[in-house]
């Protein structure tokens, strides 16, 4: 440390700096204790003179000697950051400036990045009262891992005065945009605000977003594994909700960068943009250390009876379709059942029953009930046989995924009847019964069927099976299912079958995902291989064959003609 | 553990068992148990309270003029001094269990062994150890302690305390600055240079007694010093905040700007008091200021041949 020695102190700075700062002054007055150690009459010993050097240690000690080494790493509790969550934490504070969105792929522990955040802008005195919000199942999750971990005294909210009372809040966002709670949360200035699952923030018209949008806040972190499902435009709204401007508006952004809604103009300008404001580890980065994961599609065909249904199905949905169009009607009942009849025969029955309850058109009842009777008697169905063939196999447990409640239903019955242990896990059970369903599961049980809803926020890292009995509309779901069990702590490989059968809509959804996850991938970067590799491997040997079995140009050029990358799939079970 | 050389101090268990035996022994607490990284230190009242969280507890006893049995806090400083300790209890919880004999269906349900505390950093222990010594050690009045009483001594004032620089983050400095009472001559790291030294308690009296600048003067001497040592130091680090709240400033309102169109007019009202909302919210964040927080204060007569 320099010494400075001056009997005249005052002339020597000569220079005077452009720059000005303005000095706020803190602690004690001076002149005040002064005036109180001169006339209040205490006596000082030699344990005053030690206190006092104590107390000189005691202020060193809590001090940011910088304005960027991560503090918190010193006081989190009971485990290790791993690296990249370090990296992650420090270059929010560094270069993010506390506003950036958190895209980790599920199961890399975004939670602790952004608990490190949060403990670290506490430490530096620079927040005091902090907003969690997050889904309402995982308010007492979010509120026991920030005490236990990070030390950070974070309350649950549980009325309208939480908001008010508490520094440290964890709520969800749903509680948080009724009244009376929203004019509370919106009066409270908050110095920083965590959003946890933001792409429920994607779209800028929902009460959801316009919330988010006018929450008071310094620093914001915004988590999700799937900054961007469907849309480019997603990744724009979340943006804006950081940094309002760093992608122009909607209307520059969609011209400067958008292809089409899924394609970006310029992949590696939108990519360098964003990573100014947000982040994303991939499991495949190393450092991380998850063992493999294995992904691979089981292609069914569907039995003589299941494939009549079907396209008997597929016509009356062609046939509603354009009377629904003449009348205005609504899609969403089709839609349902086409989506239902993917999942489960036994799904897309019930449908169809609701249907002819409803309809008192008689050619149409009749035409319904010709339906149902089809359905009712498929002797078996190809799905279930092929998932108690795989659960047999893997002798251990296992957790089997649907979109549906109807095909859920059906496929705990099925395994029931088989003498299989299963347990059923749903997004509307209530926190403790998923508690309990979870720990059925991993203590007794051998099989977890759960609908997608079910999905978020559970850790089943003791499974090391999934078979998913009908594959999401959207990739990021599947990634989101895949997540459950192939996250941090999970010690072994992973094995996860997507059951998809045969020239039905299913295999056109894999291809849609596929073009989605290049989506993604063209700005955010690779994806696990949720839509198997081996795929690809099988559209170069079709072609290979075709070159080698053709005798003729004109052979090979209609044997190209008719490849059509949607039969590319590999024999089932690899 | 000594401060002189350490700048950023308590960071190894070593240092914090050190810091405890130290601040123990100076509020006057009785060690009744000392093992390697593990004490047992019985608490004064005045202490207790500072150190438990409990005010509705110390409440209740005041209003009921309750004696009440001291709190024995069992801290352990590292992990292995926690589990071999934290074992030790449970078997004399096991023996005083044996010798209670015929036991109450009260005694197994409610009896639990005692548990000791991990003080590490960041444990709430500590957190409240380290207040309470900043709030104890914030004045103090000495000089070197001598066995021949001193006739002149040099009367300074010395306040030590923390820069804080602050954008979008933080970095803190400490420092410690001497004021010579008799002609204002200012000296840094003063702390630094006195931290040896064996001290005495003394009167402020008798500090002033040997002045010829008013206190006044001298604290206005500290505060104008320290005042032009920022503005004279180096800058940078507020210039650069400075242009990155500028141009996030410019790409806000630019954004505004472009989406003004879009709005109908009755709605512009409330966007407009959106962008200013946000505006201000970055203007706190990010605007670089300096905190200067005056922690300790002390005035201490030097003899003459100690000051150097």
């Amino acid at each position: 440390m320099p010494t400075m020695l001056q009997a005249d102190w005052r002339n020597s700075f000569a220079r005077p700096n452009s720059t000005s700062v303005p000095i706020q002054w803190t602690g004690l007055s001076l002149a005040q204790e002064l005036n109180a150690m001169l006339h209040l009459g205490q006596s000082y010993d030699h344990r005053h003179w030690e206190l006092f050097q104590l107390a000189a240690i005691a202020t060193q000690a809590n001090m940011a000697p910088t304005f960027e080494d991560l503090l918190a790493l010193e006081h989190v509790r009971g485990f290790a950051p791993l690296p990249h969550q370090i990296e992650t934490a420090k270059r929010v504070v560094r270069e993010l400036r506390g506003r950036a969105i958190l895209a980790d792929e599920v199961g890399l522990g975004k939670t602790i990045e952004a608990g490190l955040i949060l403990k670290e802008y506490l430490l530096r005195g620079l927040v005091k009262k902090a907003l969690i919000l997050v889904p309402a199942s995982l308010v007492l999750q979010w509120t026991k891992e920030l005490n236990d971990k990070f030390r950070i005294n974070a309350i649950p909210q549980r009325n309208e005065w939480t908001w008010e009372q508490e520094d440290i809040v964890v709520g969800s966002l749903d509680t948080a945009k009724r009244p009376p709670h929203r004019d509370i949360v919106l009066r409270q200035s908050w110095d920083i605000v965590i959003i946890d699952e933001a792409h429920k923030l994607k779209n800028q018209k929902t009460k959801n977003w316009q919330m988010a949008n006018q929450i008071p806040n310094k620093y914001l972190l915004l988590l999700t594994a799937t900054p961007m499902q469907n849309q480019l435009k997603e990744l724009h709204t979340l943006v804006t909700l950081l940094k309002p401007g760093h992608l122009g508006s909607a209307n520059q952004f969609s011209v400067q960068y958008v292809a089409d809604k899924r394609t970006a103009k310029d992949p590696d300008k939108l990519r360098e943009t964003i990573a100014d404001i947000m982040i994303r580890n991939r499991r495949q980065d190393g450092g991380t250390r998850l063992p493999k994961r294995h992904v691979q599609v089981v292609d069914l065909d569907l039995s003589a009876e299941e494939r009549s249904f079907y396209e008997e199905v597929q016509q009356f949905l062609r046939d509603e379709y354009q009377a629904r169009l003449s009348m205005h009607a609504s899609m969403l009942p089709l839609l349902t059942l086409q989506r239902e009849i993917c999942s489960s025969s036994y799904a897309a029955l019930i449908s169809l029953e609701k249907m002819l309850k409803k309809t008192s058109h008689p050619i149409r009842q009749e035409r319904l009930q010709k339906l149902i009777e089809m359905g009712t008697a498929i002797p078996e169905y190809t799905k279930i046989r092929k998932v108690l063939e795989l659960v047999d196999e893997f002798d251990d447990k296992c957790i089997i995924f649907t979109e549906y409640r109807a095909t859920q239903d059906f496929i705990m019955y099925m395994l029931k009847k088989r003498g299989i242990s299963a347990v059923p896990f749903r997004g509307g059970f209530k926190r403790g019964k998923k508690d309990w369903m979870t720990e059925l599961f991993s203590r007794k049980v051998r099989v977890l069927v759960a609908t997608e809803s079910g999905g978020e926020g559970i850790n089943l890292q003791f499974c090391h099976y999934m078979i998913n009995y009908d594959l999401p509309w959207n990739p990021m779901r599947l990634e989101q299912r895949i997540g459950r069990i192939h996250r941090l702590g999970q010690s072994e490989e992973c094995h996860v079958f997507n059951l998809a059968t045969r020239d039905t809509i299913e295999q056109h959804i894999v291809q849609i995902l596929y073009e989605k996850v290049r989506m993604f991938e063209s700005v955010i970067g690779t994806l696990d291989d949720i839509v198997s590799d081996t795929r690809l491997d099988a559209w170069e040997k079709r072609v290979f064959e075709a070159t080698m079995t053709s005798s003729s140009h004109e052979e090979l050029a209609t044997k190209l003609r008719a490849l059509d990358p949607r039969d590319m799939s590999v024999r089932k079970g690899r | 553990m000594n401060p002189l050389t350490n700048g950023h101090p308590l960071r190894t268990s070593d240092e914090r068992l050190a810091f405890c035996d130290r601040y123990f022994a100076a509020v006057g607490a009785d060690v009744i148990c000392k093992r390697p990284m593990y004490r047992e230190f019985v608490l004064p009242i005045d202490v207790d309270k500072e150190l438990t969280d409990r005010p509705f507890y110390w409440m209740w006893v005041e209003k009921t003029n309750q004696t009440v049995e001291p709190t024995t806090l069992r801290l352990a400083f590292d992990q292995e001094a926690k589990l071999r300790e934290d074992e030790h209890l449970a078997q004399l919880h096991q023996q005083s269990l044996a010798e209670a004999q015929p036991l109450s269906g009260l005694d197994i349900l409610f009896r639990k062994p005692k548990q000791t505390e991990l003080v590490d950093l960041g444990s709430f222990r500590l957190d409240k150890i380290l207040e309470s010594a900043r709030r104890r050690g914030q004045t103090v009045c000495v000089t070197p302690y001598s066995e021949h009483p001193h006739t002149q001594l040099i009367p300074w004032l010395m306040t030590n305390g923390l820069t804080r620089y602050v954008t979008d983050s933080v970095s803190e400095t400490w420092w410690s600055i001497g004021v010579c009472l008799l002609n204002l001559q200012i000296v840094e790291s003063f702390y630094n240079k006195i931290a040896h030294l064996e001290m005495t308690g003394t009167s402020p009296q008798i500090i002033v007694g040997q002045a010829k600048h008013s206190l006044l003067e001298a604290a206005d001497a500290v505060t104008t010093y320290l005042s032009r040592l920022v503005e004279q130091g180096d800058l940078a680090w507020a210039e650069e905040a400075r242009l990155r709240l500028a141009d996030d400033l410019a790409q806000l309102d630019a954004y505004y700007r472009s989406i003004e169109a879009d709005y109908p007019p009755e709605e512009r009202d409330l966007l407009q008091r959106e962008h200013v909302k946000k505006r201000q919210a970055l203007i706190e964040k990010s605007t670089p200021r300096v905190e200067m927080e005056v922690a300790q204060i002390a005035l201490i007569g030097l003899p003459l041949r100690t000051h150097t």
